[in-house]
């Protein structure tokens, strides 16, 4: 089923959505965002973090009431349901092109880790390409294998943070804490604006996901989701005060990659040292859990912008145009700090809540409410099980593929 | 050979294989025209046919007894010989028929007789009528004794099946301490027998085909009614029906010809060979595939957990089971990737190393002259062909194999210090590790992946390893055993389901049967819930 599926009849269930949510947010989040938070906030990053997590719920609870009004549309969908067939296609490209820049972003983030920590002697090029083509693979496969994927990489992922945490509580210093709120609550306050568009404007992807959960995991998707928020604000907060507390606010705040960093002070009888590589490589599963969903949802978008009836022939052209976008698309560590600081934020924050909400006001106010499946060109004659609805569906696990076997 | 040819691909190859394309139409079309001849009524011209047709081989054996005495009615009994069993044949077809005479004035019709035959002469369990020629070679050559009467376009197939096979024995490739010590043999219907011994259930169902165009083949598909989710069944059949091929000389060609990966070193159907495990297996709702002429039993849908499972797991306390099977686990991850491991480690990621051992290390690597991955890539092959060897070889020359293989390969080429000491180790261990797992089709896949991943780890490090392992999570999230998932309860989490995966939950805790494997009828039958309380405690 999967193998032939089109972009809207493959299915995921509500923890799945959510597990995919969470590695989303990590994705390069978790390795960059905390020096930045603590540059500004200094030891009282963790209050930030702690603030920032409101912030979450609203960006959540937008995607929701976007989707309890059209629940079987992706964004591309309904913005053409709201604003009219071209206005709706200009939004969405819009979209497609901020889709793509975070895509290069992304992958640019992990071959600047992986070039500067990690292989300091491979040439970028290569470790991009290298990435795509798993990248280019699990998109291929679609959603239900990414969101499957994504449940073993989310053990893994708490198993590592587990471990890491408990292997570094001996070398925590309560002193780099103080003094509290030294100059107020008006620092941590600070302190959220780079949150606010990194990770928490790129959730709008979430909008071209969320039509794929199964209809009968609908009432639980919420719930679902709110956990995921809290393990994310916890790990955030966790990491931040593992940070502040280890390395302390001077090192955390310079160094670029500071988790990674921080990994690498364990040392258990001298026996387990340097296990850096094991945050590196779990931060190289949700940095590809991110990059893959990025790609997927700017393939999708793309196609459903397009009235493609699958999106696969667009992954490969993508990816040629990535690698060199991401290779270009800042100069160097200086620019970086000074593009996430200064643009992302606002960038981030018109596309993952500015233009949601615009998009949920004026549907509000035209009285939009479509429970329809989105508007799709019909299928290929080839493939029967495709549906024009993604829903209607029924529950693709239990049905067994239909090739012919053996000739 | 056979099965180098399939009947579906005819669009490929060149003129060989056109020309084998005609050969079995023509052969289709000789099959079919047989299902249309009838038999003829004249035993000489029956006879003649017979022999025509089977380019007078010599193990087919012609009897004739003559039931009267002016010689009219006479018998003609063919048979193949060695595949039938001769006690049986002279005891119960060949001495009633002698018994019988009938005078000239009290000679009975054809059609008379061969009811006559079949109600009280034959004294054998399983009779049929023959009508066509189809049914008549069909019969003949699964071993029946076939009776033709004079005058009549009929004949009676009696089953004397026999003939020499393999007793039962215990099973070469899954050993148990505890358990039972049966395993299956070469013939379909002992091994059904030995399923029905474990399952006395009316609900166990069985369906035939007869697969192979030439080799006519009997598979069977047995499942316990109720418990088996009737979609699988439905696309069982279905791809059961679609399998054309020359011939079927083990389960490994029904398995490569139904499974749903085409293009995956992973096992998506298993093969067991103890007749428990298959019995398992059916209580769980998943469908075994009987194949004559092979012990090995295909089991679907298969999926990756299950290739961790060894029947053993559930005769013994569940504590101990558990650590086995974590035990397996972790070797699997070991054979997987500790040479890779080890070469990322030592070429790109040598501050993992503790101090000591890294100096260890270095003394040991001075002086030998290929770098590290060069040095694990040669041993690994090394070990892969002394394997190889050990399989295919006779017996005796086992010892040769050992010594060379050990002290000569395994001593000198370290004290020559052409290879260091660890890599040995490494290799060494890798291969001790890859066989704990109980099915050897997982580990064959190990084996092969491992060399993609040293290739990986290599070239780029542990960041090659993250990917590779990336690529096969992903691949592994993605192929599916009848439907379905094969990562499954892992992913797609099913939290209920994992009380039999990593570890083994005591019997009275697993009171639910897999999810969606017996969708029907989710609850065990349990006499006993729970471990009975003491009274008083």
């Amino acid at each position: 089923m999967s193998k032939f599926a089109g972009m809207n009849n493959t299915q995921i269930s509500a923890v799945q959505c959510a597990k995919i949510f969470y590695l989303f947010a990590l994705g390069s989040a978790a390795l960059i965002l905390p020096s930045a938070v603590i540059a500004i906030a200094k030891q009282d990053a963790w209050i930030s973090m702690l603030l920032a997590g409101p912030f979450n719920y609203l960006v959540l609870a937008l995607y929701l009431s976007l989707a309890d009004r059209f629940p079987n549309m992706s964004l591309a969908q309904y913005a053409e349901k709201v604003l009219g067939v071209w206005a709706g296609k200009a939004v969405t490209f819009t979209f497609v092109l901020f889709f793509l820049l975070l895509s290069s972003l992304v992958l640019r983030n992990i071959s600047d880790f992986l070039g500067l920590s990690v292989l300091p002697q491979t040439p970028d090029w290569f470790i991009d390409i290298t990435f795509m083509v798993v990248i280019i693979y699990g998109v291929f496969l679609g959603i239900e294998t990414i969101a499957r994927t994504g449940e073993i990489l989310f053990a893994w992922a708490l198993f590592v943070f587990i471990i890491i945490t408990f292997s570094l509580l001996n070398q925590f210093e309560f002193q780099n804490f103080e003094p509290l709120l030294y100059e107020g609550i008006v620092r941590p306050i600070k302190g959220v604006y780079p949150i606010l568009g990194f990770p928490i404007g790129e959730f709008v992807f979430l909008t071209v996901i969320l039509p794929l959960v199964k209809k009968e995991d609908r009432p639980k998707l919420r719930h679902e989701l709110n956990k995921a928020v809290i393990l994310l604000i916890v790990t955030g907060v966790l990491l931040t005060v593992f940070l502040i507390g280890i390395l302390g606010v001077d090192e955390a705040a310079r160094s670029p990659f500071a988790v990674y960093d921080m990994a690498k002070n364990i040392n258990i009888e001298e026996v387990l040292v340097r296990v850096e590589i094991l945050v590196a490589m779990v931060w190289i599963a949700t940095v590809f859990m991110k990059l893959v969903l990025c790609m997927y949802v700017l393939s999708v978008l793309t196609a459903q912008m397009l009235n493609l009836t699958t999106y696969r022939p667009l992954v490969v052209p993508y990816s040629f145009l990535l690698v060199p976008l991401s290779m270009i698309a800042y100069r160097n560590a200086a620019h970086l700090k000074m593009f996430a600081m200064g643009v992302w934020t606002v960038y981030s924050v018109f596309y993952g809540m500015v233009l949601p909400l615009l998009l949920l006001v004026i549907a509000a106010a035209r009285g939009k409410k479509d429970g329809g499946a989105g508007r799709f060109p019909e299928p290929p004659p080839l493939d029967k099980s495709v549906k024009s609805g993604g829903s209607e569906a029924p529950g693709s696990e239990s049905l067994p593929d239909k090739e012919p076997s053996s000739t | 050979m056979f099965g180098s040819h399939i009947t579906g691909r005819k669009k490929t190859g060149g003129k060989a294989d056109k020309r084998s394309v005609r050969a079995e139409e023509h052969e289709q079309q000789q099959l079919e025209g047989y299902s249309k001849k009838p038999l003829s009524v004249s035993l000489k011209d029956n006879q003649v046919f017979i022999q025509q047709e089977m380019g007078e081989s010599q193990d087919i054996i012609f009897r004739s007894i003559r039931l009267t005495d002016t010689g009219q009615t006479n018998v003609l009994i063919v048979y193949v010989q060695g595949m039938v069993d001769d006690e049986r044949m002279n005891k119960f077809i060949i001495e009633p028929l002698h018994r019988e005479r009938y005078p000239a004035d009290r000679e009975l019709e054809p059609n008379e007789l061969t009811d006559k035959l079949k109600s009280h002469i034959l004294s054998i369990g399983i009779v049929s009528d023959i009508k066509d020629w189809k049914q008549f070679f069909q019969k003949l050559l699964l071993g029946y004794s076939i009776i033709m009467i004079e005058g009549t376009a009929k004949a009676i197939a009696a089953n004397v099946v026999g003939g020499e096979r393999r007793g039962i024995e215990e099973p070469k490739t899954e050993m148990a301490i505890r358990g039972p010590r049966e395993g299956f043999t070469e013939s379909v219907r002992v091994n059904s027998a030995m399923i029905r011994r474990k399952i006395r259930s009316p609900k166990l169902w069985m369906e035939q085909w007869t697969i192979g165009e030439i080799s006519q083949t009997p598979v069977c598909i047995m499942y316990v009614h109720g418990l088996a989710d009737e979609n699988v069944l439905k696309d069982l059949r279905e791809r059961l029906d679609a399998v054309k091929i020359d011939g079927i000389l083990e389960s490994g060609y029904i398995e490569e010809l139904i499974t749903d990966q085409k293009w995956s070193p992973f096992p998506t159907i298993m093969n067991v060979e103890r007749p428990d495990a298959v019995a398992g297996n059916l209580l769980e709702g998943r469908i075994a595939i009987l194949v004559d002429g092979t012990p090995f039993v295909l089991i679907v849908p298969s999926i990756l957990n299950m290739f961790f499972q060894a029947a053993e797991d559930y005769y013994q306390r569940f504590d101990i089971a558990t650590f086995l099977r974590m035990i397996r686990f972790v070797s699997f991850l070991i054979a997987l990737l500790m040479p890779s491991v080890y070469v990322a480690i030592v070429s790109y990621h040598q501050e993992m190393i503790p101090t000591q051992l890294l100096l260890k290390l270095a003394a040991q690597r001075e002086g030998v002259p290929f770098p590290a991955y060069l040095e694990a890539f040669i041993m690994e092959f090394v070990f892969e062909i002394l394997r190889e060897a050990v399989v295919r070889m006779p017996s005796a020359a086992g010892n040769t194999i050992s010594i060379v293989g050990g002290l000569v390969i395994g001593q000198s080429v370290v004290e020559a210090g052409i290879v260091s000491p660890a890599v040995v180790i490494v290799v060494s261990f890798t291969a001790i590790a890859s066989f704990v797992s109980p099915a050897y089709s997982l580990g064959i896949a190990a084996r092969l992946l491992r060399f993609i991943l040293l290739l990986a780890a290599s070239t780029l490090g542990f960041y090659g390893i993250a990917l590779v392992v990336l690529l096969l999570l992903l691949h592994l999230t993605n192929i599916r055993s009848f439907g379905m998932p094969y990562t499954k309860p892992f992913a797609p989490l099913k939290i209920k389901d994992l009380k039999d995966t990593l570890v083994r939950a005591p019997l009275w805790l697993m009171r639910e049967r897999p999810q969606k494997l017996a969708v029907q009828n989710p609850v065990r039958e349990q006499i006993e819930p729970e471990p009975r309380k003491e009274p008083g405690q």
